[in-house]
């Protein structure tokens, strides 16, 4: 798996084309079309409810595509059988919004599960390997403590060393610094350019904090009411002229509000 | 991998797909004294390592075979990957494993603060029951009614159920015994009596602190997980008069007339088993059981079940403010409540008997 997932690592890692998606009869996305180039940042943007969520679920698989494509390392996810999509998930991390540690498990055995459920490696390997995760989120020694005794910085970047845990190619951040306070979210967005920079992950990062957006990002993906309406780079973005990203940007800025 | 003398050489690729390999390598391919001699590790050829890599170099760094291997010759990519979340001044400090004798004293304190805490929270709770009983005011209308029906009424089926079949158990095993000594007769002083003494008063508490010490828990702790409690104390409520007061004097209550019930039930299968395998008329039953029972042993039933009723009102509540935390914690108070209540009125129950024996 690891061969063939590097021999077709082409640019972009993940091609979403004409992807459409409804919930009951309502129609949630129209077509989007959107590339994820591989290494760098891409943060998808938009208002609360516009799609954005769902077009992440769609490309993590947990939706199926149910009309268009997504291509992810080359491979179409539609046609991939479920033990395929299981095959793929190491090579993609996921941070969920308010990290998703599961509570009744401390926090070093919350980092181990991915190492124990996709890899053979002993015990003594996966150990040493959850100390060294933990401590790149700067969380070294808490392995023992409960999710429940951190706070929600702390839950947050614990989730991270887990997304962390088996080396993604690919890391998907939905929210990453909503709820946080200025500070810690600053040291959350460090951590991502950090990683970005040293292992070369491709990042895909679903919020709408500006301040955010301005620090990690590369590229943009606007989405409104299911619609991609703006796709590009973040100086490019600034000076878009397509309404909602503009109010999106005019917004944002706490003079206007 | 290979050794020579006291380097271990690493070659191409560590990853998560070939760590452990090498690491039973290298446990095959030396002795444990031969290891135990090993002081280097050479990186020089390794042209990738992983976090698994990375792990089993933080291993034989570590020491994992006695001694800790000095690591060297990583190439640039290779000391990059060992940069990363490399210990560092952290927040926490990892406290070493404390002694034995350490690790039982700081139990024992914890035991002790936790029933002096228990306690407490007990007295807290009697003295705005009294409060409560007086002025009504500080819970909602008709919460204790409530609170009586959930933990009393609600309860008489499962009640009468198991204490029917103890009763009749009892009453069995006893007369099997009894009969070798030719006193089958005998078997209302037997039973009638252990039925209104003992098994009455257990078997409901034990059945109460199985549905409503667990409710308790798990409701109390709820409140405290999704800060209900807190938003009650900044309306200015305060929650043991709110919530647990209007169970506390339910259970006040409540478990007498469970456990009286319970007893009346108990004795009833005993009447039958008496009617039934030796003959004894019920009337004459009843009446032997109450010459043995004496008006203390009445006054006995509703202190000891009182007492139960209380016990497993606080140490609900109790469990319930100490979970905080996820929903994890509001089933493992609901856990603990159930196991500490049983465990309370067992002892509670224990202390009796031998008031009863002196």
């Amino acid at each position: 798996m690891a061969e063939s997932v590097s021999a077709v690592r082409a640019d972009p890692v993940i091609d979403v084309q004409n992807l459409s998606c409804w919930f009951g009869g309502q129609q949630v996305l129209f077509e989007v079309s959107a590339r994820f180039p591989a290494g760098q940042v891409t943060v998808v943007a938009g208002r609360s409810g516009c799609g954005k969520t769902t077009l992440l679920r769609n490309m993590l698989g947990l939706i199926r595509p149910q009309a268009g494509s997504i291509r992810v390392f080359g491979r179409d996810l539609g046609d991939m059988t479920e033990e395929e999509l299981l095959a793929l998930r190491p090579h993609v991390g996921v941070l969920f919004q308010q990290g998703a540690l599961l509570q009744s498990y401390t926090v070093g055995e919350n980092v181990a599960i991915p190492l124990e459920r996709h890899t053979n490696l002993p015990q003594s390997i996966i150990t040493s390997v959850v100390r060294r995760k933990l401590q790149l989120v700067e969380l070294g020694g808490t392995d023992r403590l409960r999710p429940s005794e951190l706070s929600g910085g702390m839950k947050r970047r614990a989730a991270l060393a887990r997304a962390l845990a088996l080396d993604p190619e690919v890391l998907f951040f939905d929210e990453p610094t909503a709820g946080l306070d200025p500070v810690t979210a600053a040291a959350l967005d460090r951590l991502i350019l950090r990683l970005r920079r040293t292992l070369g992950i491709t990042v895909v990062a679903v919020t709408h904090e500006l301040t955010s957006i301005r620090r990690i990002a590369d590229r943009m993906l606007f989405i409104h009411e299911g619609r991609a309406v703006f796709e590009g780079s973040i100086a490019e973005a600034e000076r878009s002229e397509a309404e909602p990203v503009r109010a999106f940007f005019r917004y944002s800025e706490p003079q206007n509000s | 991998m290979r050794v020579e003398g006291h380097t271990v050489y690493l070659q191409g690729e560590i990853t998560r797909e070939n760590a452990n390999t090498v690491l039973n390598e290298l446990r095959n391919q030396t002795s444990r004294r031969a290891r135990r001699q090993l002081s280097v590790l050479d990186l020089s050829q390794v042209t990738r390592l992983d976090s698994a890599g990375v792990g089993l170099v933080d291993l034989l760094g570590g020491g994992a075979f006695g001694r800790p291997l000095q690591v060297r010759g990583a190439q640039e990519s290779v000391a990059e990957a060992l940069e990363l979340g490399k210990a560092q001044e952290g927040v926490y400090t990892e406290t070493g494993k404390l002694p034995f004798i350490v690790r039982a004293g700081n139990a024992l304190a914890r035991t002790f603060a936790v029933v002096w805490d228990a306690l407490l929270l007990g007295g807290e709770i009697f003295f705005w029951s009294m409060v409560g009983t007086l002025f009504p005011g500080g819970r909602r209308k008709g919460s204790a009614t409530a609170e009586f029906v959930q933990t009393g009424v609600n309860a008489v089926p499962i009640v009468t159920m198991l204490a029917l079949i103890i009763g009749v158990i009892i009453a069995l095993q006893g007369v099997v015994q009894l009969e070798q000594f030719g006193g089958a007769e005998l078997l209302a002083d037997f039973s009638g009596f252990l039925s209104v003494v003992e098994f009455g008063p257990l078997v409901a508490a034990i059945i109460v602190a199985g549905r409503t010490g667990s409710a308790i828990a798990s409701e109390v702790g709820t409140m405290n997980v999704t800060d209900e409690l807190d938003a009650l104390k900044s309306m200015g409520i305060r929650p043991i008069e709110y919530v647990i007061v209007p169970k506390f004097l339910a259970m006040t209550i409540g478990m007498p007339l469970l456990s009286a019930f319970a007893a009346t039930v108990a004795m009833g299968g005993g009447v039958a088993v008496a009617y039934f395998y030796v003959g004894t008329p019920p009337a004459s039953f009843v009446a032997r059981s109450f010459e043995i029972l004496a008006w203390t042993d009445g006054v006995m039933l509703i202190v000891k079940s009182v007492l139960f009723g209380w016990a497993i009102a606080v140490i609900g509540s109790y469990c319930g403010f100490t979970a905080y935390g996820g929903s994890s914690e509001v089933g493992r108070a609901t856990t603990q409540s159930v196991v500490a209540s049983i465990s309370a009125i067992v002892m509670i129950d224990v202390v009796f008997s031998f008031v009863y024996i002196v």
